[in-house]
C-alpha cells in the first residue's frame, strides 16, 4: 500500500472560479525523496497542503476525490491527528517560529499532542542532536540566522515524529550555502530515518544529486512524474519553463550532436561517465 | 528616543536572585508595593517605599537599564511636580514624584526580570486560557519582526518620493498612511501563514497539553511573599488603627 494516495483530487479555493488541482493521481511509497516542481501558481502548494489536511480542514473550498495518508483518508482526520504522520515546512521560517526560545519551539507541537514531558525532552534531545541545534536552544528566533532558523522550522515538526516530511521552497530565503546544507540535511533525515520527503523547490540544480524522483505541475495538472532522468529531460520541462539544470540542458544539446550519447545524466558524476562510455 | 521608556520593560537574561524569584512572586510583589504606594500620601512613608525598592533592583543588577526608563520620563515627572507645587504645594508634589517612581520600579522590575514566556506559563497556572497567555508571549515574539517590516515598507516608500517630515501636524499623521496600510496588509498575510503553522502542529487540538516548563514555588518565593505580607499588614496597621508617629508625618512646610 502506498503511503500516499490521490484518487482524482481536484479542488477550488472559496471563491475561486478555476481549480487550483485537477485530476490528481498520484501514489507515494514510504522513503522516497521527491521534488516537486513548475511554475508559480501552478498548484504545488495546493497539493501539498492536501497531504496534511490544510485543505480542506483550513483552507475552505470544493474538495473532489479522496486523499489516503498512512490508511487514513484526510477529509476523516483532523490537522493535529496527521500532523503526527505528516509534518510541514514553509517558505518564511519566521512565520514558523512562533516562541521565544529555540527549545519551546521544539516542544510546540508535541505539547499540543500531550506527550508527556520526560518523551518530550528525550525527542527534543534527539533533534537537536541530529540537526546540530543544542547549542541554540536557549536562542530567541530573531537571534538566528535564516538558515538556523530554518533547520529550527524542520526540527520542530520533528519532534512529532512524522513519517512524512513537506517543504514549500524552504531554501527561498536562503544563501546558497545554507541552501546547500538544507537539502543535504533532508538527504540524511531521508536516508537515516526512511523519511518520506516532498520538496517543492525553484532551484532544481541542488536537488539533482539527491531526490529519486521528480513531479512536474502545470495549470494545476501534474504534466510529468518519474525519475529525474526522465522528466527533466522531457519536452513537458522544456515547455513549462522550468529552471532545467545547465548540466542538462547541455547534455540535451549534446545528444542532439552525438547519437552515440544515450543515457541522460542528471549529477555530474553521470555526466563524466557518460561522456567516458562515448568517448571510449 | 522614544523607546528608551521601554527600555526598562524589556526582559533582560541574568542570574541573580531577583530573577530566579516565581513571577507570581514578583508579580503579587509589584501589585503590593503599588497598592502601599497608593494607600499612603505622607511624604516620609513614600520615600520609605521607594528606598526599600533600591536595593531589590541592586540585588537585580537592573539599575542601568531603570534609570533610562526615568530619563525617558523626565519630561512627565517635571510636569507631575509643577503642576502639583502650584495646586497642592511643594510637599505634596515631592510624595507625587516618589509615588510615581515607585510604581515605575516595580513593574520594570517585574517585566525586566520575568522573561515573556515565564509570564504566559503564569498566566496558564494562574487559569488564564492557554490560547490567551500564547496570543500574548507571540505578540511579544513578534515586535522586532514587525518593526523590521516597518522599516522596509517606510524605506520602499520614501525611496518613491513619500516624505514623512513635510507639512503641519495633521498632514505628518497622513503621511504615514502609506506605511500603515501595507503593514497591515502583510500582518494579516503573515497570520494566515503563522496560523497555517499552528494548525500543522496541533495548536490548541487536545485540551490534556503538556507544559514542558512549569513554575513552581520554591522556598525562596515563600519568604519573598511572607515579609511582603507582613510589610502590607503593618502599614494598614498602622495608618488605620494606631496611626502613624509623629516623625512619619513631617513635612516640608510650604
Amino acid at each position: 500500500m502506498p503511503l500516499i494516495e490521490f484518487k482524482n483530487v481536484s479542488f477550488k479555493y472559496g471563491d475561486a472560479e478555476s481549480y487550483a488541482i485537477k485530476d490528481i493521481n498520484l501514489k507515494i511509497d514510504e522513503g522516497e525523496f521527491i521534488l516537486l516542481t513548475g511554475s508559480t501558481g501552478c498548484g504545488k502548494t495546493t497539493l501539498i497542503r492536501c497531504i496534511n489536511g490544510l485543505i480542506p480542514h483550513f483552507h475552505q473550498g470544493a474538495l473532489e476525490g479522496e486523499i489516503i495518508v498512512n490508511g487514513y483518508s484526510t477529509t476523516e482526520c483532523t490537522v493535529a491527528f496527521l500532523s503526527t504522520i505528516v509534518g510541514i515546512v514553509f517558505q518564511n521560517p519566521e512565520n514558523q517560529l512562533v516562541s521565544l526560545n529555540v527549545l519551546r519551539e521544539l516542544a510546540f507541537g508535541p505539547e499540543n499532542m500531550g506527550i508527556p514531558r520526560e518523551e518530550i525532552n528525550k525527542r527534543i534531545m534527539e533533534v537537536a542532536e541530529k540537526l546540530e541545534l543544542k547549542h541554540l536552544l536557549d536562542k530567541t528566533p530573531i537571534e538566528l540566522s535564516g538558515g538556523e532558523q530554518q533547520r529550527v522550522a524542520i526540527a520542530s515538526a520533528l519532534t512529532l515524529k512524522p513519517r512524512i516530511l513537506l517543504l514549500d521552497e524552504p531554501t527561498a530565503n536562503l544563501d546558497p550555502k545554507s541552501a546547500k546544507m538544507i537539502i543535504e540535511l533532508l538527504d540524511t533525515l531521508n536516508k537515516s530515518l526512511n523519511l518520506t520527503i516532498i520538496v517543492i523547490e525553484h532551484r532544481l540544480e541542488l536537488l539533482m544529486d539527491y531526490v529519486n524522483r521528480v513531479i512536474l505541475m502545470e495549470n494545476g495538472r501534474i504534466i510529468a512524474d518519474g525519475k529525474p532522468s526522465e522528466v527533466l529531460y522531457s519536452h513537458e520541462a522544456e515547455r513549462s519553463g522550468v529552471n532545467i539544470p545547465r548540466l542538462i540542458r547541455f547534455f540535451k544539446k549534446l545528444k542532439e550532436l552525438n547519437p552515440k550519447l544515450i543515457s541522460n545524466p542528471v549529477t555530474i558524476r553521470e555526466g563524466v561517465e557518460a561522456l567516458k562510455k562515448v568517448s571510449e | 528616543m522614544s523607546f528608551n521608556i521601554f527600555e526598562a520593560f524589556k526582559y533582560r537574561r541574568k542570574k541573580t536572585f531577583i530573577h530566579s524569584l516565581d513571577p507570581r512572586t514578583k508579580l503579587a510583589l509589584a501589585l503590593g508595593v503599588s497598592a502601599l504606594s497608593i494607600i499612603f500620601t505622607e511624604l516620609i512613608v513614600l520615600l520609605i517605599i521607594f528606598l526599600s525598592l533600591v536595593p531589590l533592583l541592586l540585588i537585580a543588577k537592573s539599575i542601568k537599564e531603570w534609570t533610562s526608563t526615568v530619563k525617558g520620563l523626565t519630561l512627565l515627572i517635571v510636569f507631575i511636580l509643577f503642576v502639583n507645587i502650584i495646586f497642592n504645594g511643594l510637599s505634596f508634589a515631592i510624595s507625587m514624584v516618589l509615588r510615581i517612581f515607585s510604581l515605575i520600579t516595580a513593574f520594570s522590575l517585574f517585566f525586566l526580570t520575568v522573561h515573556p514566556d515565564e509570564l504566559s506559563q503564569a498566566l496558564i497556572q494562574m487559569k488564564i486560557p492557554f490560547s490567551f497567555a500564547f496570543a500574548m508571549s507571540m505578540a511579544i515574539r513578534y515586535v522586532p519582526t514587525i518593526a523590521n517590516e516597518a522599516q522596509t515598507i517606510r524605506e520602499a516608500q520614501m525611496s518613491r518620493g513619500l516624505e514623512l517630515e513635510k507639512g503641519g501636524f495633521t498632514q505628518r499623521i497622513k503621511n504615514f498612511i502609506p506605511i500603515i496600510i501595507p503593514l497591515i496588509v502583510s500582518s494579516i498575510r503573515r497570520a494566515i501563514s503563522i496560523a497555517e503553522s499552528l494548525e500543522s502542529r496541533g495548536f490548541g487540538a487536545y485540551p490534556n497539553r503538556t507544559y514542558l516548563l512549569p513554575l513552581k514555588m520554591r522556598k525562596r518565593d515563600y519568604t519573598v511573599l511572607i515579609t511582603l505580607l507582613a510589610a502590607i499588614i503593618i502599614s494598614v496597621i498602622i495608618k488605620f488603627v494606631v496611626g502613624l508617629p509623629p516623625l512619619l508625618l513631617l513635612s516640608i512646610p510650604f
